[in-house]
């Protein structure tokens, strides 16, 4: 029962995920030299959160009935 | 061979015409136009010391002039030989004089030539007069120049210094010879003995004709200054024509810089641009120039050399995009590290200049939290992180403290007292990338008297499309131990996040992260300490309110209240993104999430933070977050308890609660924060300080107690970072 509840979230991720990807290209994703990145690499850039401290994630987890989302944002984005 | 030049004083030029040409009042039209000619070269061309063009146009005069009667002519034989008086062609202006006075036996030099001029005048009239009309010349011939150009008495008319009118002299020479940057070097020579505005004229014409706009322009500008102040009006006119001339054909330079970039010093063939003056548009001289910039991107070295060739009129535009070392410093090995870098702190990774063999970062902050309901919080945190970027490590830990007190209407209507409790949690975390992928793990734990977590997760990722596109996948999963009372645990919950995210790199300023995560949770959620009041389903549930007081609810409830029961599975999806954009000094991040569960619980959640750069050291921010929410499939605002007429037992509801954030509600927070940088940004120990503060709207549609609360919240923390 419970790995089936997974199973099923896990392909809604992936179909999630797909959708964005298509999204994306729709968008156009312009080729970004790597000389050119350094913007990218300013700390207010990062793709995770760098701004919201540890009482205010969880502020908004108890105040709020919603979770998730961009819980682990991250990975590359050009910056590490 | 030295020449001689002076000023002509134009108040007598009417009158030496009417000498010249007593009959030119007569004169047939060709006659009338080479007077004219004359007379505006005069004016014109001979005042201000452009002798080349005054030769060429009197000599086109002349050819034109071939059926002129002789009076007309004379005037322009006697300007072409002061010309070549003037370049020092000594026999040509003799032989220009004796043509003049063989045309009109009774021309004259105009009043106050050079005495050289004269000199070779008089030598010509006797090379032309009868030894009648040399008996009969009675005026005594002006004394020969010496070999300085000087009368035996050492004045120059219009001349207080010699050398400065030797030196003039040698510009002209020069000029004519086709060495302008002789002219230049001579006519300076003089302005420094004397100023002298046709010697600034002359030396503008040098200037200009030798691609030197600028400084043709600053002499134009001055000699006009000069003639405004001696109202001379021949330099006035030459020295107006010729600025505007020049105005029209000097080109302009400005720079466009890249945003993000900071602390760039940008020189213009060696001469520094302000870097608040940068798109302001600057006057240049035509021909090749040279740019140069430097600065730091986030602390990584970047130039940019470059060369234009720019024509008259033109408006040059620079793009300051700064690149990393020119590869001829670089070895192969660097080279290719650099170009496979995704970013800067790529690039650093391969300059052994820069490179940071371990990199610690270290913070402690205070956190505050109070609201309107009598709930506060304080929380003390301390994280440590260390990263090796050379080799693709990283390991980092934090420990925090909530200390929470308590007294919500919730606790004050079960009559209960306020209650203070604290929370111990911590983490470790740790993580590895080789090439392409990308490894992150953590685990962590947090204890309370009646509550203990357990969780632990692991991260994947992977670069792709030369690492502008890089997804993530997470699971994570957490076991927790519900009690009922210090070491009473009674239930478990265990919860399962699967989580998967791509990043993309939209532009060198933009960047997309798109994610969604699904949660699944299995066990009891409840409050064991929250119980839910019931009511008489027909005479009182309909009539209780949001917000009904503590006293009316206790008054109105049944006598007896079942403890809180939630659903035992909840299934949580969420998709979100953000999007970050980087301005010129200000970054703009929006997040957008939309949620739903299996409890049909729906929200939309918005976050918006713009943060600016207050200089080099401070950036501050203004924070915006909207939440709004359904309330849950068993949410109720008054439950009721009914009485089974078979068992004569009581009956409640399945699931009950009075949780408000299961409630339909709407939040709205609003704040702000600040991160200042304490040390240099050269400097190898970086420490920061970083403040946040928000307050936090709530309002509850559908809650017993209450139907809003306010809540302030805020952050105080100390960084430092150091290799």
């Amino acid at each position: 029962m419970k790995s089936a509840r997974i199973g099923g979230g896990i392909v809604r991720a992936v179909l999630g995920i797909v959708a964005a990807a298509m999204l994306s290209t729709i968008w156009g994703c312009a080729h970004v030299a790597p000389y050119e990145r350094g913007t990218l690499a300013h700390p207010t850039m990062s793709a995770e959160d760098p701004f919201t401290t540890p009482l205010a994630n969880h502020v908004q987890d108890v105040s709020e009935g919603a979770t998730g989302g961009l819980s682990g944002g991250g990975g590359g984005c050009g910056c590490n | 061979m030295r020449t001689r030049w002076r000023a002509l004083p134009f108040a007598v030029l009417g009158l030496f015409l009417i000498l010249l040409v007593p009959t030119a009042a007569k004169a047939a039209g060709e006659d009338a136009a080479a007077i004219k000619t004359a007379q505006e070269v005069l004016e014109g061309d001979y005042s201000s010391g452009n002798f080349l063009d005054a030769r060429r146009k009197l000599e086109a005069a002349l050819a034109k002039c071939a059926k002129c009667g002789p009076q007309a002519q004379a005037p322009l034989h006697i300007l072409l030989g002061m010309v070549a008086s003037q370049t020092g062609q000594k026999p040509e202006a003799k032989a220009q004089f004796q043509m003049a006075q063989q045309a009109d036996p009774t021309a004259q030099l105009p009043p106050r030539t050079t005495p050289d001029i004269r000199a070779q005048w008089e030598e010509a009239k006797g090379s032309t007069a009868t030894p009648a009309d040399g008996a009969g010349d009675q005026t005594p011939a002006e004394p020969t120049p010496g070999p300085q150009g000087v009368t035996p008495a050492g004045h120059i008319p219009g001349w207080t210094n010699v050398d400065a009118f030797q030196e003039a002299s040698a510009g002209l020479a020069a000029d004519m010879a086709g060495k302008l940057p002789d002219c230049i070097e001579h006519d300076k020579k003089s302005l420094e003995l004397e100023e002298q505005a046709r010697t600034r004229l002359h030396l503008s014409s040098c200037e200009a004709r030798s691609a030197h706009l600028l400084d043709g322009l600053g002499d134009a500008q001055k000699a006009l200054e000069d003639g405004l102040r001696k109202r001379d009006q021949a330099v006035m006119k030459v020295a107006r024509e010729r600025v505007e001339s020049l105005l029209r054909r000097i080109p302009h330079v400005t720079f466009q810089p890249s945003p993000g970039m900071e602390d760039v010093q940008v020189t213009f063939d060696e001469r520094a641009v302000p870097f608040k003056a940068l798109t302001k548009r600057f006057s240049i001289d035509p021909g090749d120039h040279h740019v140069h910039a430097e600065g730091t991107q986030n602390g990584i070295p970047l130039s940019l050399d470059a060369k234009y060739e720019v024509g008259e009129g033109q408006l040059l535009t620079v793009p300051l995009v700064l690149k990393s070392q020119a590869p001829e410093y670089l070895t192969p090995g660097q080279l290719k590290c650099m170009l496979g870098a995704k970013g800067q702190d790529d690039v650093i990774k391969c300059l052994p200049q820069k490179s940071k063999p371990l990199v610690v970062k270290a913070g402690t902050q205070l956190s505050g939290y109070s609201d309107t309901t009598n709930v506060e919080v304080w929380s003390p945190e301390i994280d440590a992180n260390v990263s090796s970027p050379t080799q693709g490590w990283n390991a980092g830990g934090h420990f925090l403290v909530d200390v929470v007190t308590a007294a919500s209407p919730d606790i004050v209507s079960e009559a209960s007292p306020p209650f203070h409790e604290q929370r111990y949690s911590g983490g470790l975390d740790g993580g590895y990338k080789l090439g392409v992928f990308g490894a992150q793990g953590q685990v962590n734990y947090s204890s309370e008297p009646d509550y203990i977590s357990r969780g632990g997760g692991l991260a994947l990722t992977m670069d792709l499309d030369d690492k502008l596109i890089t997804p993530r996948v997470a699971a994570n999963f957490n076991h927790d131990s519900v009690g009922r009372g210090p070491n009473n645990f009674i239930d478990t919950l265990d919860t399962t996040e699967i989580e998967a995210g791509v990043t993309f790199v939209l532009s060198p300023t933009s960047l997309l992260l798109i994610s969604t995560t699904a949660q699944f949770e299995d066990g009891d959620e409840s409050k064991p300490y929250r119980y839910v009041p019931m009511f008489d389903p027909v005479n009182v549930a309909p009539f209780i309110v949001p917000g009904q007081s503590i006293a009316v609810v206790n008054q109105e409830r049944l006598p007896f209240r079942p403890v809180e029961q939630l659903p035992r599975i909840r299934d949580r999806y969420a998709v979100g993104a953000r999007f970050a954009h980087r301005f010129n000094g200000a970054t703009l991040r929006l997040e957008q999430r939309l949620y739903n569960d299996s409890w049909s619980l729906k929200a939309t959640t918005t976050d918006v933070r713009y943060v600016y750069d207050l200089g080099r050291h401070l950036e501050v921010w203004p924070h915006v977050r909207f939440n709004a929410q359904t309330g849950t499939n068993f949410y109720q605002l008054a439950y009721s308890a009914t009485v089974d007429p078979v068992t004569s037992q009581l009956v409640v509801p399945v699931y009950r609660t009075t949780d408000r954030e299961l409630s339909p509600l709407v939040s709205l927070t609003g704040g702000g924060g600040g991160h200042f940088i304490l040390s240099p940004s050269d400097a190898k120990t970086q420490y920061g300080i970083a403040v946040q503060a928000d307050v936090m709207f709530t309002k509850y549609f559908d809650a017993l107690f209450i139907t809003q609360r306010t809540a302030l919240y805020g952050t105080v923390g100390f960084d430092a970072e150091f290799e």
